[in-house]
């Protein structure tokens, strides 16, 4: 691996340490075999973000709002997501790293209300250690802290910007509107990249992205068997690897991987959490600074997360490749009703209860967690609502605060007293008296 | 970190044609209240008593005080500021300017190279720019509760039964620094408590609780931007530990103030200065 | 006619809460009233079919809690104040609410004025939140939609002759308000940057019929008695929702005089410095504030960024900021 420049070595090296680690532990197992694929996708991510600096091919940034297909279709074009360094220093590499991104950025003026995730991504920019962008393209979703980093990083990486808008709502009309501008979007890119759109490539593309869709779908199937077969912490990771790798190899097979995993351990009867007791559905952000919390919370509550907001793949997801004119609508269906939380935040509140209600049923949930990313307003918004549908269909719902990226916020200690006190006074005696 | 003589106290090195124009600076504060009656160059009396929650009265007697220290006439005084908290009750002042303003000005009058002072307080704390003339440029103050303020510091001090004055010599000791995850006081409090029961070293503890509050206010520094010399005021900067954090994270050499002058009355010095040059002009 | 004290203090009084006597003669008289937020919305389209478009605002607001129990303290007070309104009925005066996806605590406010509000009539306008032509048509096409709801539901037709009379009604307040607002380039300014919020606040809430007249007598009297006070500093107050004259007032108190309220104006009415607010979790405003704190850094224009929260009067140490502010530009 090409690793240029004292400042990316530091950085990267914390990210290469962490995934090698964890690939030198896991790769004997065979129980490990979705974590695996995880990880060997991650150290591709990394590869993508040293290669620009070696082959001097234009580089396109976009935001944890949208996939990378359209990018991926000009040839010779590195894509690169803003929020990549911090994502692998939570989730592989070392969290001190993600801190100092953050304070990099809210030193340099961007609010401490800002979700961390973006002010980690501005405090990458700033840093310097992310390629150099041609320019970037993004999406106003999920939220508006992208709003208030995506002309932040332009401005500061002084790089031209094509912002597609997310409607409210999701019908032919909004997919349309969608349509138009991605379409509008490759001269753009084109245009900035110096590089040739290749509808044949597309096409290509798009028959990726939908086999790897296929695998998320059937993964989230074999998911839903009791005892769920997987352990918990996989689902919080597709987020990454779906904005990452969507319409890559890499994607079909990480996502082919966890499908298959599921499926033999399922059909083997095994159970991620022996002797399970509870399962939960974890309604927002994932607790990524600390995944062994996950370890934790399976090992000593006996209990799991058979779904979450960040693993569940929507069904809207299919591209049809029949013509140019269907792709470019495939892809504009993806970004309004696929893309974990656009999908349930920027619309009525009821896309979000919805969500809600289908994965309590349908994954069998004995309690909803609502996990309070401190930066999350559109959800927070929602809260009382989604207290109120809790208290209507009678499943308990345990709300509290921290920050996906920032132990500072809520330590992991914290989280897992709030979880068992919850577990031990509510949901274990509403289990047993329900028997 | 460096300690300064002071220019300003020696009227004769500094300027050599005295001045006998008599000005005052009236600082009135949250807790105390200061007076500093300014003759030419010289600082003629000071007085810093407590706030009471009658500012005028209290500015009337620190103001009294300082005129008798200095044996000066009421008359004689030509120009008074009033700053603080209670700047805008200071009743016999001929105008009030803000604490940042006289905070920088008198900094600059004791130290003439500073071209940027930060201030640690108990409250908050400010990160000050001055040009040449010690005249204010741009500045930031913390707006994130007490983190990175002395009042941190206090808090966590008296739960692990030390003295604040005492965390400076532990930072010396033998031991790592922890790592504080923690920016609100009162989680920072349990979680430096953990840590002592965990058998962590008191001095890695000290020096975690130093370097969570050098990077708070290297936050606010680097926004204002830190042009040398760089002179820290408050009553933090007693605290070595602090200080050697806060040189290494924002990488310049911090100088102190004289060491015979009191930096509590810092702000009224400033307004004294600022009235002087108001009668000079 | 009145005189600018008169007429500056029934603004006062209009802005100071949800109903005031504009609205209450409307409503006695038997029309109709639809509650609006932000500015993104086409007020002609209203006043079209004989419907007063109300801005609707926190204002009179004591306590949000009743808000905060269904949208959490982490949105912002504007949102969670005007809906602590709506929820507690004291805007039941309106007969229905228009509201747009300028924002997430905007759009979840929204869910909660249909889903426990439940006015007779609601519409979500999806502006675009990209800042392109591009997408204009989709603002006009989304338009459209506005138009064809207010149609169905009041039982009426926006026809040309309609639309374009109110669209000239409008038009008229406009041209006075800017008359107005465009008398602060004069220095001294005879209107201060308070009493000029509190005209356009108020003129959102009056009726076109009742307001005409008030502003015609504001411009007249103003003409003729000429400019205020000097100020010592002439500032420019940019960024997020700003409907409170106290927060202006408090800059004001300090000295320096609020000529204008947005940036664009700032070097037309030939500013010292800017004070850029905003309230506090709004992320809109957020990246806003970041990029405007860095490009007047660089072209070397003074810049005070303030967070705030709505209804809540500007503490001792952001008075402070506001005088350092004015003294590090050497007013």
């Amino acid at each position: 691996m090409a690793i240029l420049g004292k400042e990316r070595f530091e950085d990267l090296e914390a990210i290469h340490e962490g995934i090698t680690g964890m690939l030198e532990i896991y790769k004997e197992d065979p129980a490990s075999r979705g974590l695996n694929a995880y990880f060997k996708a991650f150290s591709q991510l990394v590869e993508n973000l040293c290669r620009p600096f070696d082959d001097k091919q234009p580089v396109v940034w976009y935001n944890l709002g949208m996939s990378p297909e359209l990018i991926l279709a000009l040839e010779d074009v590195h894509n690169i997501p803003i929020e990549a360094y911090p994502a692998l220093q939570n989730i592989v590499g070392d969290v001190n790293f993600t801190l100092d991104y953050i304070d990099r950025a809210e030193a340099h003026g961007l609010p401490p209300e800002v979700c961390s995730v973006d002010k980690a991504g501005v405090g990458a920019v700033l840093k310097g250690i992310m390629p150099k962008p041609s320019c970037i393209l993004g999406v106003n979703t999920p939220c508006d802290s992208q709003l208030a980093a995506l002309p932040s990083v332009a401005e500061i990486a002084e790089a031209p910007m094509f912002l597609i808008d997310i409607p409210y709502l999701y019908g032919e009309r909004e997919v349309e509107y969608v349509a138009r501008q991605i379409r509008d979007a490759i001269p753009f890119l084109e245009k900035h990249t110096g590089r040739k759109f290749s509808w044949e490539r597309f096409r290509e593309i798009c028959l990726r992205a939908n086999r790897m869709s296929e695998n998320l779908l059937a993964w989230n199937e074999f998911r839903k068997a009791v005892p769920c077969p997987q352990i918990s912490k996989i689902i919080c990771l597709m987020v990454p690897l779906f904005i990452t790798f969507a319409g890559t190899e890499t994607g079909v097979v990480t996502a082919a991987e966890l499908a298959a995993e599921a499926r033999e351990r399922s059909e083997r009867g095994e159970a991620a959490v022996e002797g399970e007791k509870i399962r939960a559905v974890w309604y927002q952000d994932p607790v990524w600074f600390d995944l062994q919390f996950y370890d934790w919370m399976e090992s000593e509550l006996k209990m799991v997360i058979p779904m979450d907001l960040f693993g569940y793949h929507a069904p809207e997801g299919m591209i049809d490749v029949s013509s140019r004119e269907s792709m470019i609508r495939g892809l504009a269906h993806r970004f309004i009703r696929v893309m974990p939380m656009s999908r349930q935040f920027k619309g009525p509140i009821e896309w979000y209860l919805n969500d809600y209600l289908t994965l309590c049923r349908e994954y069998k949930a004995d309690f909803g967690i609502f996990a309070g990313h401190v930066a999350c307003k559109h959800a927070w918004g929602g809260l009382g609502l989604l207290k109120e549908k809790s208290r209507e269909i009678g499943m308990p719902l345990l709300v509290f605060e921290f920050d996906m990226f920032d132990p500072r916020v809520t330590p992991v200690e914290s989280i897992q007293d709030q979880i068992t006190q919850f577990v031990n006074n509510v949901v274990l005696p509403r289990m047993e008296s329900k028997k | 970190m460096t300690n300064c003589s002071i220019p300003s106290l020696q009227p004769e090195t500094r300027n050599p044609k005295p001045e006998t124009v008599i000005v005052a600076g009236v600082d009135i504060g949250s807790t105390t209240s200061k007076a500093v009656i300014l003759q030419g160059h010289r600082i003629a009396g000071t007085f810093i008593g407590p706030s009471s929650t009658n500012p005028t009265k209290t500015a009337e007697e620190v103001f009294r005080k300082a005129l008798e220290e200095a044996r000066i006439e009421r008359n004689e005084v030509r120009h008074i500021v009033g700053t603080g908290y209670g700047r805008a009750r200071v009743a016999f002042a001929n105008e009030n300017i803000s604490e940042i303003s006289c905070h920088g000005k008198g900094a600059h009058f004791l130290v003439p190279t500073v071209r940027t002072v930060i201030d640690i307080g108990g409250q908050d704390t400010k990160v000050i720019s001055v040009d040449a003339q010690g005249r204010l440029q741009d500045f930031g103050v913390n707006d994130k509760c007490a983190a990175g303020t002395g009042r941190f510091l206090d808090f966590i001090a008296g739960s692990l039964g030390l003295k604040v004055s005492d965390l400076g010599r532990h930072h010396f000791e033998t031991g790592e620094p922890v790592t504080i995850s923690h920016m609100c006081s009162v989680f920072a409090e349990s979680e430096v408590i953990n840590l002592i029961n965990e058998g962590a070293p008191l001095a890695s503890v000290v020096k975690g609780l130093h370097l969570s509050v050098a990077s708070r206010i290297n936050s606010i520094a680097r926004r204002v931007g830190l042009v040398p010399e760089v002179v820290i005021t408050g009553g933090v900067a007693k605290n070595p530990g602090v200080i050697k954090c806060l040189e290494e994270k924002l990488e310049v050499e911090l100088k102190s103030l004289p060491g015979d002058f009191d930096p509590q009355l810092i702000g009224a010095l400033g307004a004294a200065v600022i009235a002087a040059e108001k009668v000079n002009k | 006619m009145k005189d600018k004290q008169e007429i500056l203090e029934i603004f006062g009084q209009v802005i100071s809460g949800p109903m005031n006597r504009y609205v209450s003669r409307w409503k006695d008289s038997g029309n109709k009233i639809v509650g609006y937020y932000c500015s993104y919305i086409p007020e002609e389209l209203f006043t079209a079919l004989g419907v007063f478009p109300y801005r609707i605002r926190g204002a009179g607001s004591k306590d949000s809690s009743v808000a905060d129990a269904y949208l959490s303290a982490r949105l912002c007070t504007f949102v969670r104040h005007s809906l602590a309104l709506a929820l507690s009925g004291e805007l039941d005066f309106l007969d229905g609410v228009v509201s747009l996806n300028s924002c997430d605590h905007i759009r979840r406010g929204f869910d909660l004025w249909k889903i426990k509000v439940k006015p007779k009539f609601s519409y979500f306008i999806s502006v675009p939140r990209v800042q392109d032509d591009r997408v204009l048509f989709w603002f006009e096409e989304e338009m459209e939609g506005l138009k064809k709801a207010l149609e169905d539901h009041f039982g009426k037709k926006v026809t040309p002759e309609g639309l374009s009379s109110a669209i000239t009604l409008h038009n008229r307040a406009r041209i006075l308000l800017k008359e107005l607002l465009d008398l602060r380039k004069m220095d001294p300014a005879p209107l201060s940057g308070a009493e000029a919020l509190t005209v356009s606040v108020a003129s959102q809430l009056i009726p076109e019929r009742d307001l005409i007249p008030l502003l015609e007598d504001l411009l007249a009297g103003l003409k003729k008695s000429g400019g205020g006070q000097p100020a010592r500093a002439r500032l420019v107050v940019a960024g997020g929702e700003l409907d409170e004259p106290q927060f202006i007032r408090n800059i004001e108190e300090q000295g320096g005089q609020v000529v204008a309220d947005d940036v664009c104006f700032a070097i037309r009415f030939k500013a010292d410095g800017i004070i850029f607010q905003r309230m506090k979790f709004c992320d809109i405003w957020a990246g806003e504030s970041h990029n405007m704190f860095w490009r007047m850094k660089k072209a070397g224009i003074p810049i005070l960024v303030l967070d705030r929260e709505y209804l809540v009067p500007a503490s001792g140490q952001v008075q402070t900021r506001v005088q350092a502010f004015l003294e590090s530009m050497g007013k």
